[in-house]
């Protein structure tokens, strides 16, 4: 569901059709009235959160519900991922070290790194069965 | 996303065009990853037509400098877009390799 200013969507458990909903959001964030390097940090947060969930959820097996909400306020955009996998906060995951050198640079906690320097405000509860990240830009 | 490669002496040199997404490394990985690992010399990688990187994107490019720095060569991105190089030095990439905005022929820079 989506309005101008809202989008909902139900997020399919699969990697391979993640593409789809990222393209979803890429063309909410296009349509809206979202400055481009506002937009472009939408695709980025949404790209990074999903992937993540979506891993973490095939790692442990089963179907889950997977959902995102974004919502363009005045002065900010709030971007809400739920799941209903298993508790799971990616903000205790070990901190990615940008200063690594080559040889020991690890490509795992980059995309939480990246979502981290871009927003302003960035949470995790577990609300009943389902995760919930919330990430304000 | 498209991926384009030719030789130029010793350098690879490789145009990215396109969204360094989950979608996007998924189309063009096998191909970068084997272009670069089975180049034995320096590496440059024009980035002005990449309109998006995420942590896979990046990914990819940390491999491929590993691959080349194994061998005692380099990667270099050129002229990344301002949003697509602010990813890259969020993410710490700059300190790997360098990001040059050379122009592409030898013209004055941008």
């Amino acid at each position: 569901m989506t309005s101008a200013r809202r989008l909902h969507l139900a997020v399919a458990d699969d990697l391979a059709r993640l593409p789809e909903s990222l393209l979803l959001v890429h063309r909410f964030g296009v349509a809206s009235s979202l400055e481009p390097r506002r937009a472009h940090m939408v695709d980025l947060v949404a790209e990074e959160l999903l992937t993540n969930v979506v891993r973490h959820g095939v790692a442990a097996g089963g179907t889950h519900s997977i959902e995102i909400d974004v919502d363009l306020r005045d002065e900010e955009v709030v971007i809400v991922v739920t799941d209903d996998g298993a508790a799971f906060d990616p903000l205790q995951a070990p901190r990615f070290d940008p200063d690594a050198p080559l040889e020991a640079r690890r490509v795992g906690g980059m995309g939480i790194h990246l979502v981290r320097s871009v927003a302003r405000h960035l949470s995790y509860r577990r609300d009943g069965d389902r995760n919930v990240l919330e990430v304000t830009l | 996303m498209r991926l384009q490669v030719r030789k130029a002496g010793a350098v690879l040199e490789v145009e990215l065009d396109g969204r360094l997404d989950l979608a996007g490394v998924k189309q063009i990985n096998d191909q970068f990853s084997f272009q670069v690992t089975a180049h034995d010399g320096p590496a440059v990688v024009d980035c002005s037509k990449v309109s998006f990187v995420a942590s896979l994107g990046l990914g990819m490019l940390v491999a491929a400098a590993k691959a080349l720095r194994r061998k005692g060569h380099t990667l270099t991105l050129l002229r990344p877009r301002p949003v697509v190089e602010e990813v890259l030095r969020t993410a710490g990439i700059h300190k790997l390799v360098e990001i040059s905005h050379r122009p592409p022929d030898g013209g004055p820079a941008e």
